[in-house]
């Protein structure tokens, strides 16, 4: 578990998108233990209450990341997580339009408008800020039938990057993740089964999946004071895939 | 056999004119299409609109023939900072810097694979697919060429077993309308201190057509003179 002696976020405030599940769970859970005050937005209501289960002072709002109202979410959060994502199975040839668009929305355009709004208020204030993007092994990589997701996960390595140069005078520090095979709801199904899930694991030169406790460890690290001169990056937590 | 057919986007001006230049010199005759009039282009059309891609391939085929290589050059760079610009400008760079290719890409190796045909597909990327550029800013279109270099790999990775290679190119600072020249460019550059030319490109996206890269598949070629070695 969290070391409970670790206060790294004390008095800040912390917007986790995707928390109602997985690793933006993990992540608003590990906040709160570090004593930041959370803000957990999903569009799963039963997650998030959950997610917040045992934890006092967290709030959660249940709606689309795309909305307006995730946007006024965003507000006077020194920290934004964007974990909130999709992953649609589809064959690149018969890849229907609508899955790509609604992969591109959630996955990419929904990062950049609430890092837009992060930034605009602190850059008003004048006060420093972190943000963490999740973004995926599929960033460097391709997977067969992730085409909308491989694209939309390389489009938000390169915002990760681009947003850290262009925010970096104004002391705001953009980073990112890229995670490996991580047991969420996501790939469920594909691990459940054990073929599958056999020759994904033979794959991973750790030889197991990624716990989403693992992945909170660098986001938050990522988000915190200890990664002060770190801006730019993204770090895999991929149990060695990206060394194949 | 007849000469070999590539469509290529976004012909009538810059890279893409570059690019026309030089697969026509090489023997490849080129089906055009841009939004705007220009030599290089047989076919004006606004790329942007969903029905567009369906209309090139029909078009090209039925204007040439056959089709053998596409090159998805169109693209829309349109500067603002991250935290001010407007959703209508994300918007439009994401519909013709993403959602074109995937949709064009989609139809043309639908049609090769259906024709039992060989074929192959050059993504105009960016060095912005690898860095960001903040004079001026314009992080969402970085995102959008990162976005264009994960689809490459995409493609190439399914398109494959079908004998379809899909690689991209990336531009550094080229000399057109897009990027102009200044001193602070030119000492930015390793080689030569001068912006690239769209005829730089266009010979290297030659190459990656030709049978001298039958080999190369989901990889990009920077073209931007050890731009990002610095
Ligand atoms: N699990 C993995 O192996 C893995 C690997 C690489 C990257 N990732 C990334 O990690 C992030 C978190 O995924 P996860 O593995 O925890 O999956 P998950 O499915 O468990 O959690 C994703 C959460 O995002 C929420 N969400 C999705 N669309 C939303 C929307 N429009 N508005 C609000 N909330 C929305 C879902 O309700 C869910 O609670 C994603 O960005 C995913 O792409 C996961």
């Amino acid at each position: 578990m969290t070391p409970t002696a670790m206060t790294r976020f004390a008095g800040q405030r912390a917007l986790v998108t995707g928390a109602a599940s997985g690793i933006g769970r993990a992540v608003a859970r590990r906040l709160a233990a570090e004593g930041a005050s959370v803000v957990g937005l999903d569009l799963s209501r039963d997650g998030l209450e959950e997610t917040f289960d045992s934890i006092v002072g967290a709030h959660h709002i249940a709606v689309d990341v795309r909305s307006e109202e995730a946007i006024a979410a965003v507000a006077n959060s020194d920290v934004l997580v964007n974990a909130a994502g999709i992953l649609l199975r589809h064959e690149l040839l018969e890849h229907p339009l609508d899955g790509w668009q609604q992969t591109l929305d959630v996955n990419l355009k929904a990062p950049l408008r609430l890092s837009r709004e992060f930034a605009r208020a602190h850059i008003e204030a004048g006060t420093p800020g972190a943000i963490v993007n999740v973004c995926s092994i599929e960033s460097f990589t391709a997977l067969p039938g992730h085409a909308a997701y491989t694209a939309s996960k390389s489009a938000l390595l390169m915002l990760t990057r681009a947003t850290a140069l262009e925010l970096a005078p104004h002391g705001i520090r953009v980073n990112a993740v890229a995670p490996g095979v991580t047991k969420t709801g996501m790939n469920a199904a594909v691990r459940a089964d054990p073929e599958q899930a056999a020759a994904l694991n033979e794959a991973i030169p750790l030889k197991r999946f990624a716990t989403a406790e693992e992945q909170a460890a660098g986001i938050c690290f990522l988000a915190s004071p200890e990664a002060s001169y770190i801006t730019g990056a993204t770090l895999p937590i991929d149990g060695g895939w990206l060394t194949r | 056999m007849s000469a070999p057919v590539a469509i290529v986007t976004g012909t009538s001006r810059g890279i893409g004119q570059g690019i026309a230049a030089r697969l026509t010199a090489a023997g490849t005759r080129v089906f055009g299409v841009s939004r705007t009039q220009g030599e290089a282009v047989q076919l004006q059309c606004d790329l942007a609109k969903p029905d567009a891609p369906r209309q090139v391939l029909a078009d090209a085929l039925e204007v040439c023939g056959r089709v053998d290589a596409l090159v998805n050059n169109a693209g829309l760079l349109l500067e603002g900072n991250c935290w001010e610009q407007q959703e209508e400008d994300v918007d439009a760079m994401v519909a013709l810097n993403l959602t074109t290719p995937f949709l064009l890409s989609q139809a043309v190796a639908a049609h090769w694979v259906k024709e039992g045909q060989a074929g192959t597909i050059v993504n105009v990327c960016s060095i912005e697919s690898q860095v960001g550029w903040s004079d001026p800013p314009q992080a969402a279109y970085a995102a959008t060429k990162g976005g264009l270099l994960g689809l490459t790999r995409a493609q190439a990775l399914e398109l494959a077993p079908h004998g379809i290679r899909v690689v991209a190119v990336g531009p550094g600072p080229i000399a057109t309308g897009m990027t102009p020249d200044t001193p602070e460019l030119e000492k930015a550059i390793p080689l030569g201190g001068r912006p690239g030319t769209p005829e730089d490109v266009g010979d290297v996206v030659a190459f990656l057509l030709s049978e001298a890269a039958r080999y190369v598949t989901g990889e990009i070629v920077y073209v931007d003179g050890g731009y990002l070695l610095r």
